[in-house]
């Protein structure tokens, strides 16, 4: 099984533990994740990917609410990098507010998902993700 | 003369002052309820999250007195998130900044009961004659989708009627009503279920956080109208709109039957 590479970009490690804990028992997907811890860290990231095509991750799930650099200013900064700019973006977010939304979907975000406080949910809805881009990816 | 002049010039002042300040402490306060209760979320999400990874991965070694602890902590956690989710609704109450619109009032509300009535299919939804205002469509939807959810919660009975309707005022204004055949709310509590965080009953007894109905009078003060309860039987909802909601009502209506045909 080909593993789907994910950069996921997010600052509370409570929620990186639940959603790798998630990702580990995707069924028929196997999921290889990096974890950059504020939106400073996934440019540079995604930047210096840019030599290493093997490792490059196919999909970048991003945090909003972030210290030092937001996930807007990400997506802006992905979007404005002519190598970044195909990468699929799913904003992973506790934000509720319809302004968030419409802003990641203006600056080319590829999905919008509200973090469900239903754990059951939250699980799901991150399997989903991954059985999805990684079908799409292959 | 000239030194009065001066004197309600200078009292003037001090009071527009004094009405920056308030708004001004106003907004302050909206926007922090705002971004702490979406602060408030994060943790949430984290809470549940586990809860649900204990359950899956040592529910079995916690036997059935060990699950049943962690089932009241998902309600109670449950039930703070619809606090939270209830708070943050209120908040934004005039500060979403939308263009008002024209909003088909019987429309909106037909969709609402039709919602209402397929989760509750005992009760029985009428709309009537309802006007075409103008507003912010998103308020207008969850002033009705709290009333009639409150009807439903505390009318107490399966075969609820739930009659929306309204009328011209002299003034022309708008005079809306939102009445049932339950329960009914005892004279004494009318004002003070439309406070924050009031309900009748105690937190175990019914669903529903008790900010519904403060929701509801805040949507229709920002609007410069009123709220309030009246009905012997029942629940009778009275919302006023001043005319400078502006209004357009349907120039026909063709019978009293068939403008309150049933909403399902």
């Amino acid at each position: 099984m080909r593993a789907l590479r994910i950069l996921l970009v997010e600052d509370d490690d409570d929620h990186v533990f639940l959603i790798r804990r998630a990702l580990a028992d995707v069924e028929g997907v196997a999921v290889a994740m990096e974890v950059a811890g504020d939106g400073e860290q996934a440019v540079e990231r995604l930047i210096r990917s840019r030599f290493e095509p093997e490792g490059r991750p196919q999909l970048v799930l991003l945090d909003l609410k972030m210290p030092r650099m937001d996930g807007l200013e990400v997506l802006r900064r992905l979007r404005a990098d002519e190598a970044a700019r195909g990468l699929p973006v799913v904003v992973l977010t506790s934000s509720e507010r319809p302004e968030d939304r419409e802003e990641a979907v203006a600056l080319g975000a590829s999905w919008f998902v509200c973090k469900p406080t239903d754990g059951r949910r939250l699980r799901s809805e991150i399997q989903q993700l991954a059985a999805h881009w990684s079908r799409v990816t292959a | 003369m000239l030194r009065d002049i001066t004197e309600r010039k200078r009292a003037e002042a001090a009071l527009a002052g004094a009405n920056r300040e308030l708004e001004r402490a106003n907004a302050e306060l909206e926007t922090l309820v705002y971004s702490a209760s979406h602060d408030l979320k994060s943790p949430m999400v984290s809470l549940l999250g586990y809860l649900e990874y204990l359950r899956l991965d040592y529910g079995e070694v916690l036997g059935p007195e060990g699950n049943r602890y962690l089932n009241r902590m998902a309600d109670s956690t449950v039930y703070m998130q619809q606090l939270i989710h209830d708070l943050i609704d209120l908040s934004r109450v005039g500060r979403s900044g939308v263009e008002p619109i024209a909003v088909d009032l019987r429309r909106l509300v037909r969709a609402v009961a039709e919602d209402a009535g397929a989760a509750n299919p005992g009760m029985e939804l009428r709309v009537g004659r309802l006007p075409v205002v103008t507003g912010d469509p998103v308020g207008f939807r969850q002033l009705f989708t709290n009333l009639i959810e409150n009807a439903v919660r505390h009318g107490g009975r399966p075969d609820l009627a739930v009659v929306i309707d309204g009328r011209e005022r002299p003034d022309g204004g708008v005079e809306l009503s939102v009445r049932d055949n339950g329960q009914g709310i005892p004279a004494e509590h009318r004002e003070r279920v439309f406070g924050v965080f009031e309900r009748l009953e105690g937190p175990s007894t019914s669903e529903g956080t008790g900010m519904g109905l403060a929701i509801c009078r805040k949507i229709v003060e920002v609007l410069g109208g009123a709220i309030g309860i009246q009905g012997d039987r029942g629940t009778d909802v009275r919302i006023i709109l001043p005319a400078s909601v502006p209004a357009r009502w349907p120039a026909h209506e063709l019978t009293a039957g068939s403008s309150r045909a049933a909403a399902r």
